[in-house]
């Protein structure tokens, strides 16, 4: 885990020194001579070895400081901090939301195995997989908000709203919440459903609930007694795995809908070329992945005992 | 095979052909209409699927965006494929320490979200169609790393591997002549569906303007300019990603069809 923020952050950082010129060629003007262009960058600490640098960029970034943005001059980490709230809303709603679903289809696919529901199903989610997540957002926009013109097809808050009160605030925000949100979930719901299915049929031919039928339990019980959560172990490290992708996704998704979170900000870091801005968003969505993974194996440890760490 | 499978086969088939022999058709993906230009058109007699925002054929773009959509998703594919296998082979057959290394590597390549890094090296690189290939074919080589790495670890063990060893032959051989072909299957499903997920890399990145650069058409970058349209004229969106999702769709039906057909014993 360690290591791997390490790693993360050498790597954010050797992307950063990458990037086409240097902080100098940012704040001076151009009648400042060579020679005093030389002393800032030993002032800024930019003659030293790269090694060097990283390590102080480094000890900067555990205390929290990614440095100031280029375009607006504030800190990254409140700017990253003031987007996160928007980011954690979108994708954990989209996370749990995509359990609850994921585990009643994939379970009716792989009961009825071949049935018309499975084909519906095993169908929807080839679809989904191939469905680019932006072109289904984009398509989700042309028909509710302006087809139909039931949803607003971006931002977070109405504007008339600001001095409403909290619960007239909260269901303006679900409300723009709910293109991303649908978006966000067909495009994980198919994957991993498709792999539940796998998980339950797997399960489904053990001998344990060939002996669980032979002693007369109730199908029903079957399902949700020993197929449900047996088959859902697997899916806990798949969103494990899964996670990057999830959030890498949400990032368009976000910035498609002028959502306020994380990922805007990324993605407009990147139009603006603000790499402060980038290397943070960078850096703090690797460790949410981080972090996710890591819960993802501690639940994976609770539900099922037989894992040892 | 299956029926699906069939169909995806011929439908690629037929997609591939066209892609290689368009150039010598009289066709022009970038012939405009100055009267258009702002004005999309919907379907009609001279442009069976409207046209975009320069008045240019959706239809005939939208072949040519096949062409470069489909180059993309080979190549990059291509590039990922042989880093992926070049690295598990490695990585399988090395001293543990090496494994431990490379695989932590692996690890931290995965943890960051691929269409960031990608978009982060393409504003480094300024975008054209090399960085593109190699973008994508660089962000995505960890998943054939693993599977890869997975079966060398199992088929380095087996019989035929310690025999090959026992007769002196050199490990070079034994990882290329031995253990690869063995490999082969996994590798070309695995492939096939990494083509997929390569076509869609790039829509996004074209889509957000950092990938395949006007006047070349692809499927990504024709979906670019929709979205000032949104109102004016769906078929800018709807055409661009219908021919995406058929594609990527077929693609899965495909490799999924292989890999039955190469692990017959695993339930469908």
């Amino acid at each position: 885990m360690v290591p791997l923020l390490l790693g993360i952050t050498f790597l954010s950082f050797l992307l950063m020194k990458a990037t086409p010129g240097d902080p100098t060629q940012m704040f001076t003007d151009p009648t400042i001579g060579a020679k005093d262009l030389i002393q800032l960058k030993k002032n800024l600490g930019l003659d030293q070895p790269m090694l060097v640098q990283y390590l102080k960029w480094l000890q900067n970034v555990v205390q929290g400081n990614f440095g100031y943005s280029f375009v607006t001059g504030q800190p990254v980490m409140s700017m990253i901090l003031d987007r996160l709230p928007a980011t954690l809303l979108l994708s954990i709603s989209s996370l749990c939301l995509t359990l609850i679903i994921t585990l009643p289809m994939g379970l009716i696919s792989a009961y009825k195995a071949d049935g018309f529901w499975d084909h519906v199903i095993t169908f929807t989610s080839f679809i989904g997989m191939a469905l680019p997540t932006f072109w289904l957002g984009l398509m989700l926009m042309l028909l509710f908000s302006i087809g139909l013109n039931w949803m607003p097809s971006s931002g977070f808050l109405s504007p008339h709203l600001l001095t409403a009160s909290f619960f007239q605030k909260s269901l303006d925000i679900l409300h723009h919440m709910v293109l991303p949100l649908i978006t966000l979930l067909i495009g994980s719901l198919a994957g991993l459903t498709r792999y539940y299915r796998f998980g339950v049929l797997h399960v489904l031919s053990q001998d344990y609930i060939k002996a669980a039928r032979a002693r007369g339990i109730s199908e029903g019980k079957i399902l949700y007694k020993h197929a449900l959560k047996n088959a859902a172990l697997p899916i806990l490290t798949l969103l494990g795995l899964q996670l990057p992708e999830l959030i890498g996704g949400a990032f368009v998704i976000e910035y498609l809908f002028a959502w306020p979170g994380m990922g805007k900000l990324g993605v407009d870091a990147v139009f603006a070329r603000d790499y402060p801005v980038l290397m943070g968003t960078l850096v703090m969505s690797s460790v949410l992945i981080l972090l996710g993974s890591l819960l993802a194996d501690l639940a994976y440890q609770w539900a099922d005992p037989r894992i040892q760490s | 095979m299956t029926f699906k499978a069939w169909v995806s086969a011929w439908f690629l088939g037929i997609l591939v052909l066209v892609a290689l022999f368009l150039p010598y058709t009289s066709l022009d993906p970038n012939q405009f209409d100055p009267s258009c230009i702002g004005q999309p058109q919907s379907p009609g007699a001279s442009a069976w699927l409207g046209t975009d925002d320069f008045g240019r054929s959706l239809a005939v773009r939208s072949l040519f965006g096949a062409r470069i959509s489909l180059f993309v998703g080979f190549v990059s594919v291509f590039i990922s494929s042989t880093t992926g296998t070049l690295v598990g082979l490695m990585s399988g057959y090395a001293p543990r320490w090496v494994d431990d290394v490379v695989m932590r590597c692996v690890d931290l390549m995965m943890a960051i979200p691929s269409i960031f890094l990608m978009l982060t090296l393409q504003v480094i690189f300024k975008p054209s169609m090399v960085t593109i290939v190699a973008v994508i074919g660089f962000s995505s080589w960890m998943g054939t790393a693993r599977l890869v790495r997975a079966q060398v670890l199992s088929l380095k063990s087996q019989l035929f591997v310690v025999a090959a060893k026992a007769r002196g032959i050199s490990s070079y051989k034994i990882l290329f002549k031995h253990i690869l072909p063995h490999t082969l299957p996994t590798l070309v499903v695995s492939s096939l569906l990494g083509i997929g997920s390569a076509i869609l890399s790039e829509s996004v990145l074209s889509f957000l303007g950092l990938g395949v650069q006007p006047p070349h058409a692809s499927w990504g970058n024709m979906l670019e300019n929709s979205l000032n349209y949104l109102r004016e004229s769906p078929f800018m969106i709807i055409v661009p990603g219908a021919w995406i999702i058929l594609t990527v769709v077929a693609l899965n039906f495909l490799g999924d069809a292989l890999r039955s057909m190469f692990n017959p014993k695993e339930n469908r």
